[in-house]
């Protein structure tokens, strides 16, 4: 808590200047509206690609008119290294969470996760450098422990990739590595475990559990779960990660850089567990009963425990997560 | 018989497709030159932009007329998916050698490194994959050892890449890897440590150490060492290099599936002697140039100190024998540097 209060005191007594790529997306809106409200300037870059923008109009209408007129908005694809050198033109900081975030799209189309993912990414790096940003924070995933089977994830212990996805967001690691060693570009990622909370898409090609869940009891759908229920995970909420990126944007703790950090709460949920939770809030504000779930076949290729150790994100960041996964869960449903 | 000789007598009497990308460089003429002489179909794909026509003529003027009929030239480039996939149409094995070589140049422009040796290199994965190759063998790097301090290099231990450069290789390693676990693709990478050789280029801000020495030296321009000169490498002579790709390519040994594997001698030579047997070597050949001495100058950004390659994992899985040390690799260079005055 202490290194995140301080880190906003600081911010509003000396707003900096923020791009944000991705932020019409879910993470990226939440980013920006703590930004906002902490009396950020703030330009955002996306293409829509799957962020909405319904996104960026509910961040407006919670943060007031006033806190709005600090955002700017610039339609933009990472792809093209023109746009990324003039977005980071007179920024001071960089959030760079734009991404394809599909597993099964990047097993189909893995040019276009290159693309992306890797290529965007570069062009991103190269473009803050270049524009004489010194700190880069972007989004990885804890799909870069691939096929580790340590249920605690390490930092330095990672497996191979199983996905097109999963290598590119280690490859953005290597990049960013080599961006520090190379030029002194001050890069800082951050491997997002489970996410969750407000305006996390529920539809999509690879729509996460707990909006998924949340829309489908409050239609009156019924709820699946593939597998006993069992499989754990660690859910994190979203104004966690957003205290994670706000610490790596503003450490000044060298050993930060050129690293990828794990961010979780560093607690195992199973599913049943989360299942009966969801089941007890929808309720609760629907008033009308949710039925229990189904049991499906296990899914191939899901893992089966997965929780980050936090230990290295909690010393050199500073991270202090607000939000256990009933409280983040009681805002989100 | 090796390896290589049983392999050799196999392809020459049940030939193959191949197709060498980057064929109009220095390491892939070699490649389709030796495949050539063996009787393959040899399908060549360059973009021309560091590649050379030259390459491509000499080689031809080396092979045979009945063989140079199972030659074809594409042009193209492997940052375009579909030059990819027409070069791939109808082939048993690629050797994609197609890219970006330098540390230097990838520090000055990585965005163009990363297009042709990571996105290039995806593309000529998903080509070779759909158009059903055996397997897609591509050209690795030994910078992906990167700042890891262990001598000699074993493949398991790799440390932070220093360059751009090293990174995109080691990108090129990362995608391999998941062809293999996603599309059970073979994709296999050869780790190059300093490959020396006829057609290698002494010219541009670029050159490789070995060709611009001879240059420097025969026109009695100084030769630069940055450093002290005691900078090591395992000096590969391209003979080498092109036995373990074919061996590579054509390996039936299910371990060799999807790994990578050091490609060197094995040795370890000082920038010093290297100058000494290269000045040496061409005063044997009539250059007047006893006594001349190298001109030191500081390091250069992203530069490994030491780097000596085990190749105990290609022995053992392919059967790699080099059949060229450093002297002998270097008497056959500096002769071919010579006639070419």
């Amino acid at each position: 808590m202490i290194a995140y209060a301080l880190v906003q005191e600081t911010l509003r007594a000396n707003p900096r200047r923020w791009l944000v790529t991705g932020a019409a997306g879910f993470i990226g809106s939440h980013v920006i509206e703590r930004l906002l409200l902490l009396g950020q300037q703030v330009r955002v870059m996306d293409n829509f690609f799957t962020g909405k923008s319904a996104n960026l109009d509910a961040v407006r209408s919670i943060v007031g008119a006033d806190a709005a007129t600090r955002l700017e908005f610039v339609e933009g694809d990472i792809r093209n290294a023109a746009a990324c050198a003039s977005a980071c033109a007179g920024m001071d900081q960089v959030i760079h969470l734009a991404a394809l975030g599909s597993v099964p799209l990047s097993m189909d189309k893995p040019a276009d996760c290159n693309e992306i993912n890797v290529t965007g990414t570069l062009n991103m790096m190269i473009a803050a450098h270049g524009a004489g940003i010194r700190r880069f924070v972007y989004a990885s995933s804890s799909a870069v422990y691939g096929d580790d089977e340590l249920p605690a994830k390490r930092e330095d212990s990672i497996g191979k990739p199983l996905s097109p996805y999963a290598a590119s967001k280690f490859i953005n690691e290597v990049y960013a590595s080599t961006m520090l060693s190379c030029y002194g570009l001050e890069t800082v990622g951050l491997r997002f475990f489970n996410v969750f909370g407000p305006r996390q898409d529920p539809k999509g090609a690879y729509a996460a559990v707990i909006p998924c869940w949340i829309d489908a009891m409050r239609r009156g759908e019924d709820v699946f779960i593939n597998g006993d229920g069992e499989n754990t995970r660690d859910f994190c909420f979203v104004r966690d990660v957003v205290q994670a990126l706000i610490l790596a944007s503003m450490t000044d703790n060298a050993a930060a850089f050129g690293r990828a950090f794990n961010v979780g709460l560093g607690s195992a949920t199973n599913l049943n567990q989360l299942f009966e939770t969801i089941r007890t809030l929808v309720q609760e504000s629907s008033g009308k009963a949710v039925p229990g779930v189904i049991y499906r076949d296990f899914r191939a290729g899901d893992i089966r425990h997965s929780c980050a150790d936090t230990s290295r994100v909690t010393d050199v960041l500073g991270f202090a997560p607000e939000y256990s996964v009933m409280a983040g869960l009681s805002e989100t449903v | 018989m090796t390896s290589y000789e049983q392999l050799q007598s196999r392809l020459r009497v049940q030939p193959a497709r191949w197709l060498v990308t980057g064929g109009a460089g220095f390491i892939g003429s070699h490649l389709v030159e030796t495949l050539l002489a063996m009787g393959q179909e040899v399908v060549m794909m360059d973009s021309l932009i560091t590649g050379r026509r030259e390459n491509i003529d000499n080689v031809l003027s080396r092979t045979h007329a009945e063989a140079r009929g199972k030659f074809r030239f594409i042009k193209g480039d492997v940052r375009e998916l579909d030059d990819c996939r027409r070069a791939c149409e109808g082939t048993d094995y690629v050797l994609h050698q197609a890219g970006l070589g330098s540390v230097p140049r990838s520090l000055e422009r990585p965005a163009d490194t990363h297009a042709a040796n990571v996105t290039g290199t995806l593309h000529m994965l998903m080509a070779a994959r759909e158009a059903g190759a055996k397997r897609l063998t591509y050209a690795s790097s030994s910078s992906v050892y990167g700042d890891d301090e262990g001598l000699p290099k074993i493949e398991s231990r790799t440390g932070q890449p220093l360059s751009p450069y090293a990174a995109s290789k080691a990108m090129c390693e990362a995608y391999a890897r998941v062809f293999w676990r996603c599309y059970q693709f073979s994709a296999v990478g050869l780790r190059y440590f300093n490959v020396f050789g006829p057609r290698q280029d002494p010219n541009g801000p670029y050159a490789a150490v070995v060709p611009k020495w001879v240059d420097a030296l025969r026109q009695k321009d100084p030769v630069f060492i940055n450093g002290d000169g005691s900078t090591s490498r395992d000096f590969c002579y391209v003979a080498n290099v092109v036995q373990a790709n074919l061996l590579a390519a054509t390996s039936e040994n299910p371990n060799v599936n999807c790994q990578v594997m050091n490609v060197a001698l094995g040795g370890r030579t000082t920038l010093n002697d290297l100058f000494g047997a290269i000045r040496d070597g061409l005063i044997k050949r009539g250059a007047d140039i006893a006594g001349v001495q190298p001109v030191y100058r500081d390091f250069r950004p992203g530069d490994i100190r030491h780097s000596q390659a085990d190749i105990s994992l290609a022995r053992d899985l392919l059967g790699y024998a080099p059949t060229h040390d450093i002297y002998a690799g270097l008497n056959e260079a500096l002769e071919w540097y010579w006639a070419e005055a």
